[in-house]
């Protein structure tokens, strides 16, 4: 095996981007692509969004590809159903710096994946969808408030289809 | 595959919450009486899916914690919670 990984190898860009971010967010608010302030919300049917916002350019958003659309819908329905204050339906998916992340990412919260989805994450917004930094790093979960075009807009939006090199199954 | 497993929960095991676990809702599943903590059940969809053992169910909302590796290896526990019902 080769030498693991390194998923900390731009922290100093993390936290530049960090400080960045903070200098240009408002109190109780994220800036968020490309100037729009999405307000805080604290309503208690709200996800938890982090502090930390994730950039919205030179990063890629990896998710598992579930060729069952039945599971997509459900879980698009339980994330609208659970999270009703946003009243929108949201599917799961993980952001990645370089590579290196991706590959970590492929290891650990994909593995049951054999086939992983990469996106450039200017792609996903230039395609209409949302995407918020919700629960725990690195996790961020892709919306829209119409399902058919949730789905429609991620199948169209440009990204690589990868093999997962850690399938286990 | 012929030898898929029967789906007890059908769910996005790449979905989580604030637990960090995939989760829906308990009124969702195949048969909701036997989702109790502790439980073992087949969770996912038919082309992605594990044994997993409920956690805990709050508010309607049930956390599963899937094993590692494919379902076929679990599939034990599974057929005993069968054999017991």
């Amino acid at each position: 095996m080769g030498s693991a990984p390194s998923v900390f190898s731009s922290a100093s860009r993390m936290r530049a981007f960090a400080r960045r971010a903070a200098r240009a967010t408002p109190n109780r608010s994220r800036r968020w692509r490309g100037g729009k302030v999405y307000p805080v919300s604290t309503h208690p049917k709200s996800p938890k969004l982090r502090q930390t916002p994730i950039p919205t350019t030179g990063y890629l958003i990896v998710r598992g590809f579930n060729p069952d659309e039945a599971a997509v819908r459900e879980a698009a329905e339980v994330f609208r159903e659970k999270y009703p204050a946003w009243s929108t339906y949201g599917l799961s998916a993980f952001y990645a710096q370089d590579d290196d992340a991706v590959a970590v990412i492929c290891r650990t919260k994909l593995v049951r994946w054999n086939i992983v989805q990469v996106f450039a994450i200017e792609d996903i917004l230039a395609s209409g969808l949302a995407i918020y930094p919700t629960f725990r790093t690195p996790h961020v979960t892709l919306t829209h408030s119409d399902f058919a075009e949730l789905v429609s807009r991620l199948n169209h939006c440009r990204h690589q289809t990868i093999n997962n090199p850690y399938y286990d199954h | 595959m012929s030898d898929q497993p029967e789906i007890d929960l059908l769910l996005d095991l790449q979905a989580e919450d604030e637990t960090g676990l995939p989760y829906t809702f308990v009124n969702r599943a195949r048969h909701p009486e036997r989702i109790i903590e502790g439980a073992w059940v087949v969770a996912g969809s038919p082309s992605v899916n594990a044994v997993a053992r409920v956690i805990d169910i709050e508010d309607g909302i049930v956390h599963v914690d899937p094993l590692p590796g494919p379902a076929s290896n679990w599939m034990h526990l599974i057929n005993q919670r069968r054999q017991s019902a």
